[in-house]
């Protein structure tokens, strides 16, 4: 067992004296004075309240000319067997007062400092986040933390993230997805158009694939997230500018059931939990079979989340791929609307409105699954 | 578009199940096409039966309702609570038991009203959902027989409508009528799809046809939209409300019976899937109908009564004097059906798709017809179309007949072929990821009705005209036929085998995301998103001269017309808005700027760019935080940039040197590389001003392509650890009030003596406006001896008296 300190150690030690003191308190009359002297030092050192008062007590106990000194001086005229025990005891006695002197001497330094911070103290419970200081928030809009949270994931699972530029021409946006002259997507209605009538605003990170393949051979796997636009009129769900995220795998075989698989590898690890999904036959002009994929948790609504499909033959050979040769999935996220979806935000004008009413709320950097 | 199960049947060889009824809507989503929703039509009437008034009693706790027994069909009697005031003893009225469920999703359960059970419900027209009246209960009359089911009593056949996306087969012109929905359903059910209208019927019909020429021949310009234009003349005709069957189904899938003519056409068109028009022949003066282009500036007006203006690019139905019809979209008010036509003329025509998207879309007219005609119709479907509209002629006027044969003008129709397309199974198989054999590819294209060919691994497809008019040529589009009808889902989901590749993150993107990390952990920066469209009047406002020359042909509005030259017009205007909910704050944006391009090969340039604002309502200084924010992320995103005066001889700069909107003495520029990496200025109180914006802000902006550029050329140098030590010297100079403490520094830095390891300044003291001092701190050293104490006095003196000769003495007394 171990003790906290040497108080206790005193009291065991004057307990073991007192004992002894008893059965001998006849004999000699000094063992008499060890107990007097005790009984006295106890009365002192509690009435002793700063250190000068102490040191007065430790004179007059433990001093040249202190108590206990003295009946030191009185141990030679003692016969030897006498002496010796009640040398034993004395010197006891000594090392207990000092040991005990030197704890209450602690203390009271202790109280003194104590007493000295106590006049200036300082409000623990101040800190800047209870102050009007102005807006103090601090982080990443919540279309980045969510674009990063993508990113990692398809880095994690090995694929390039790649970029490209917002203002594009016909061919990259249209001609090379096989997107044909009369499709809507190529109308007024769709697509911002710069005055030349040739350039326009991207209306989908699917140029992003075909720059993407320029510079690479197969087998690649790429992702391309960005900003793409419409022309639209807006409304509470639909913004002309919004952010989608492609992404495409080529290599030899590569089938519908990868496409599958894949969907699910990836929609597990941006819900953080097990998925089911299911497909849809679709159209987009630049896949072909084309498929969304839904998926639900928990047996769920059914959610739609991925518009994907094999690559077309004819984009594969614009992409300079020989469609003899290779295949692959490509598959095209919205982005804005998975926001939407994790935070319940009902405008997604609020987006891009530069508010930090809004943006404040996204603050700090949160993680985990969308909740849907 | 709505579909109905019923329609759907009379192309199947028996009806649907009551389990393929039951999940009809989710095998055409995950086999054809997506369905937004299915509605039972009048199942409820089977439950609901005529049931007859014996007594009426008062509802013990309420006035205005009252207790009907009534007596059904097998004699027994139930009790009824029942609010309508119309109902009276011996009346005959529809009653719904409990159970009964309604098209409105309300389920019949037994519960109390006001103290009562009610056995039942006493229906309205409303309730039953075949009229509009809610006033009372529906008067069966006492004609109604007792007992009998309403779905019998008012001929109405329960149905399942079926709302199918249109979004969904914009790309499957042939499943715009029911007969190419149940070609599906029979690939994918159990009854098999039967075409009543296939050649033999073809062939049957045109024997009813005179073989004399048609009174109004038809003859096809060149230069205008028609692939093909049949025409037939049918006499004694009566126009009349058309049968109650058709109107039934019409009123089914949501269109309006208005008289059997009208009815017809709209009838076959949703049948299967080809739009017609038909004329009061009477109207067409002179001899012929003339396809042509539409003349400038020629107006019809339209069966809506609107009147559109017409250009050379858009094709119309003329006769010898006018146009009649803009192709493919609508016909004209005047030479349509009217109550008393007896004489009519049957359009059914093929025009190219694109041609009839661009005049619908130049009018703004959209309508059942152009739809199709934009999706790709199959040039063989309007003889079809012609024939069965002419059939249900017969069928409705039973004394007409048809005069001359059919008149056609267009593309040779025996020429338009189409080529097979030839694939491999084991290929098709490692597409899909799948094992479909033969047996099983051979039954679903036969299905489908393409034309099948198995050699060994070699499939060979003909593809029908219904599906050829859309591109399908390739193996892949086969793969999809045969993948969609069993199902994507039954496919195994298998983990692809990719080749291991190190991966090298694009230099601005990994900038970007440094800039991300920075701004907020440093620096307390809130990240927002701003429109990187804006507009003539924002760049003004914020006196930006470069007023952007990319600009939209076709934007939203003037405010978002162009492409922003810069990202300062924008963000001044968030922190605008922001100014008036906070009093403090400080904001970035990490997007680009747009810039017409100098050279031939590029339209524009976007430059990649960040930029952060800080606002202090209350007059703080907002510069220095500015400064001290930059400074660090220079040497985080590792582009040791310089922070120098502004000035003329700093290239492209990022904030225009005659820029009104920057203070005119707090803005500094950061270089390296001889380019401009980043600026920052205060904002003049001027432009605060007339921003209505209080206090103080400053903004900051850096140019991340030109350190993507220089990306990975910064390297650390280590220097080994000095065994020596090293001592400090303080001195303490005089400086003029306005003089930069720059200047001090880079006078500092001048003192090139080998020894001097670090140099800064400790503290600035300014105890009058006119005096100032500036106490600087040497660190001297050397890696191979410890510095004896001459040496030291040496260099203290030399310092001293190389800062009294750049004009900084040393402070006395």
């Amino acid at each position: 067992m171990k003790f906290p300190g040497g108080f206790i150690c005193a009291r065991h030690s004057f307990g073991a004296l007192f004992q002894f003191s008893q059965t001998l308190a006849i004999l000699s009359p000094m063992l008499e004075n060890i107990d007097s002297i005790q009984q006295e030092f106890e009365q002192s050192l509690s009435s002793a309240r700063d250190k000068k008062a102490l040191s007065e007590v430790k004179q007059n106990f433990l001093g040249k000319k202190g108590q206990v000194s003295a009946l030191m001086g009185q141990l030679k005229s003692l016969d030897p067997d006498e002496r010796k025990v009640i040398g034993e005891k004395l010197h006891i006695l000594r090392s207990t007062l000092d040991e005990k002197l030197q704890q209450r001497f602690s203390d009271i330094e202790r109280d003194e400092v104590n007493e000295k911070l106590s006049s200036s103290w300082q409000d623990p419970s101040r800190r800047g986040s209870l102050f009007s200081r102005g807006l103090e928030d601090a982080g990443l809009h919540p279309i980045t933390q969510i674009l990063h949270e993508l990113e990692d994931i398809f880095s994690r699972m090995g694929f390039e993230v790649l970029d490209g530029p917002h203002i594009e021409d016909d061919f990259h946006n249209f001609t090379a997805l096989n997107i044909p002259e009369a499709h809507p997507a190529r109308d007024l209605q769709d697509t911002f158009w710069f005055e030349d009538g040739k350039h326009l605003l991207r209306t989908h990170t699917s140029c992003i694939q075909i720059r993407g393949m320029k510079n690479r051979k197969p087998p690649v796997k790429y992702i391309g997230p960005g900003q793409v636009f419409r022309c639209e009129r807006t409304d509470q769900w639909h913004d002309f500018s919004f952010f989608q995220l492609e992404g495409l795998f080529i290599d030899k075989d590569v089938s519908v059931a990868h496409l599958l698989y894949f969907a699910k590898t990836l929609f597990e690890e941006i819900f953080k939990s097990k998925v089911e999904i299911r497909t849809r036959p679709s159209y987009f002009p630049f896949v072909e079979p084309g498929l969304e994929i839904d998926m639900r948790r928990d047996g769920g609504k059914w959610v739609e989340m991925l518009g994907s499909g094999m690559i077309h033959p004819r984009v594969l050979e614009h992409l300079g791929v020989d469609s003899e040769v290779y295949s692959g999935f490509a598959f095209g996220l919205g982005v804005d609307r998975l926001l939407l979806m994790r935070h319940a935000i009902e405008d997604i004008r609020h987006l891009r409105s530069g508010d930090l009413r809004f943006v404040k709320q996204f603050s700090g950097f949160r993680a985990g699954g969308i909740p849907c | 578009m709505l579909v109905s199960a019923n329609w759907i049947e009379d192309f199947l060889t028996s009806p649907l199940s009551e389990t393929e009824r039951a999940n009809i809507g989710e095998k055409l989503t995950l086999h054809v096409a997506e369905v937004d929703g299915v509605k039972a039509h009048g199942e409820h009437l089977k439950n609901i039966s005529v049931v007859r008034i014996e007594k009426i009693e008062p509802h013990p706790n309420a006035d205005k309702l009252r207790l009907a027994t009534v007596q059904l069909g097998d004699g027994s009697t139930q009790k009824v609570v029942c609010g309508a005031p119309n109902i009276q003893e011996g009346m005959r009225v529809p009653y719904a038991p409990l159970g009964t469920s309604f098209p409105n999703g309300l389920v019949l359960e037994a519960k109390k009203i006001r103290g009562v059970v009610s056995e039942g419900m006493l229906c309205s027209a409303a309730e039953l959902e075949i009229g509009d009246d809610h006033s009372g209960i529906l008067d069966l009359g006492q004609d109604a027989p007792l007992g009998k089911a309403m779905h019998e009593l008012l001929e109405i056949n329960p149905d399942l409508v079926i709302d199918i996306d249109n979004k969904a087969i914009t790309h499957r012109p042939d499943l715009w009528g029911h007969r190419g929905i149940a070609r599906e359903c029979g690939a994918l059910l159990t009854p098999e799809f039967s075409d009543p209208y296939g050649p033999i019927w073809l062939a049957d019909i045109e024997k009813k046809l005179p073989t004399n020429e048609s009174p109004v021949p038809v003859r096809v310009e060149p230069d205008t939209c028609c692939i093909g234009y049949f025409g037939l003349a049918v006499d004694n005709v009566r126009v009349e409300p058309s049968p109650k069957w058709m109107q039934d189904r019409l009123a089914a899938v949501g269109l309006r019976p208005i008289n059997n003519l009208v009815d017809i056409g709209n009838y076959v068109m949703l049948e299967i899937g080809g739009p017609l028009h038909m004329f009061d022949r009477t109207k067409i003066q002179g001899s012929e109908i003339v396809i042509r282009p539409a003349k400038d500036g020629e107006s019809l007006e339209l069966l809506d009564e609107s009147t559109v203006h017409l250009s050379t690019n858009d094709t119309v139905v003329a006769d010898s004097n006018r146009a009649l019809v803009v192709a493919g979209i609508m016909g004209g008010e005047e030479s349509g059906i009217s109550d008393t036509t007896s004489q009519i003329f049957i359009e059914a025509a093929t025009w190219e798709r694109t041609a009839i998207r661009k005049t619908s879309t130049r009018l703004g007219v959209r309508t059942d017809s152009s739809q199709r005609f934009e999706k790709g119709l199959d040039p063989h479907l309007m003889k079809t179309t012609v024939l069965r509209a002419f059939e249900l002629v017969l069928q409705l006027c039973p004394g007409a007949k048809a005069v001359g044969k059919l008149a056609y003008d267009g593309e040779d129709l025996a020429s338009i072929k189409t080529s097979p397309i030839t694939c491999s199974i084991e290929k098709m198989n490692k597409l899909l990821g799948g094992e479909f054999s033969s047996a099983e590819i051979q039954k679903t294209l036969s299905k489908l009705e393409f034309g099948v060919a198995i050699d060994g691994d070699t499939l060979t497809v003909a593809v029908p005209t219904f599906r050829a008019t859309r591109e399908f040529e390739h193996p892949a589009d086969v793969a999809e036929e045969v993948g969609r009808i069993r199902g994507y889902g039954n496919l195994v989901p298998a983990p692809p085998i990719a080749p291991i590749s190190p991966i090298d993150p694009l230099p601005i993107l990994r900038l970007e995301r440094k800039v991300r990390e920075f701004l907020p952990l440093h620096g307390r920066f809130l990240e927002v998103q701003t429109y990187p469209l804006v507009g003539e009047k924002l760049l003004s406002q914020m006196l930006w001269k470069e007023t952007g020359s990319l600009v939209l042909k076709n934007p939203l509005s003037v405010e978002q017309d162009r492409m922003r030259p810069s990202l300062v017009p924008s963000l001044l205007s968030a922190i605008r808005e922001n100014a008036k909910n906070f009093d403090k704050f400080r904001i970035f944006e990490v997007a680009r700027s747009y810039h017409p391009s100098s050279g031939e090969e590029q339209y524009a340039r976007e430059s990649r760019e960040v930029i952060i604002g800080v606002y202090e309502a209350d007059g703080s200084d907002p510069f220095r935080p500015v400064i001290d924010t930059l400074e660090p992320l220079f040497e985080f995103l590792g582009a040791p940039a310089q922070c120098v005066a502004t000035s003329e001889k700093v290239p492209h700069p990022l904030l225009p040197l005659d820029w009104e909107g920057r203070h005119p003495f707090a803005t500094r520029t950061f270089t390296a590389y001889g380019k401009c990496l980043g600026e920052a200025a205060e904002i003049h109180p001027s432009l605060l001003r007339s921003l209505k914006i209080k206090g103080r802000l400053a903004i900051g902006l850096i140019n991340l392509d030109a350190i993507a550029e220089r990306s990975g050329s910064e390297k650390s140098h280590y220097q080994p650890l000095s065994r020596f030590p090293s001592s400090s010297f303080d001195c303490t100079v005089v400086m003029q009030p306005k003089d930069e403490l720059e200047s001090l520094m880079s006078a500092l830095r001048k003192f090139k003596e080998k020894e001097v390891l670090d140099r800064k300044i400790v503290t600035e003291f300014c105890p009058t406006p006119e005096e100032r001092y500036v106490t600087v701190r040497l660190h001297f050293g050397s890696s191979t001896e410890t510095l004896s104490g001459e040496r030291l006095k040496a260099l203290e003196d030399s310092v001293l008296k190389h800062l009294d000769k750049n004009g900084y003495p040393l402070k006395t007394g």
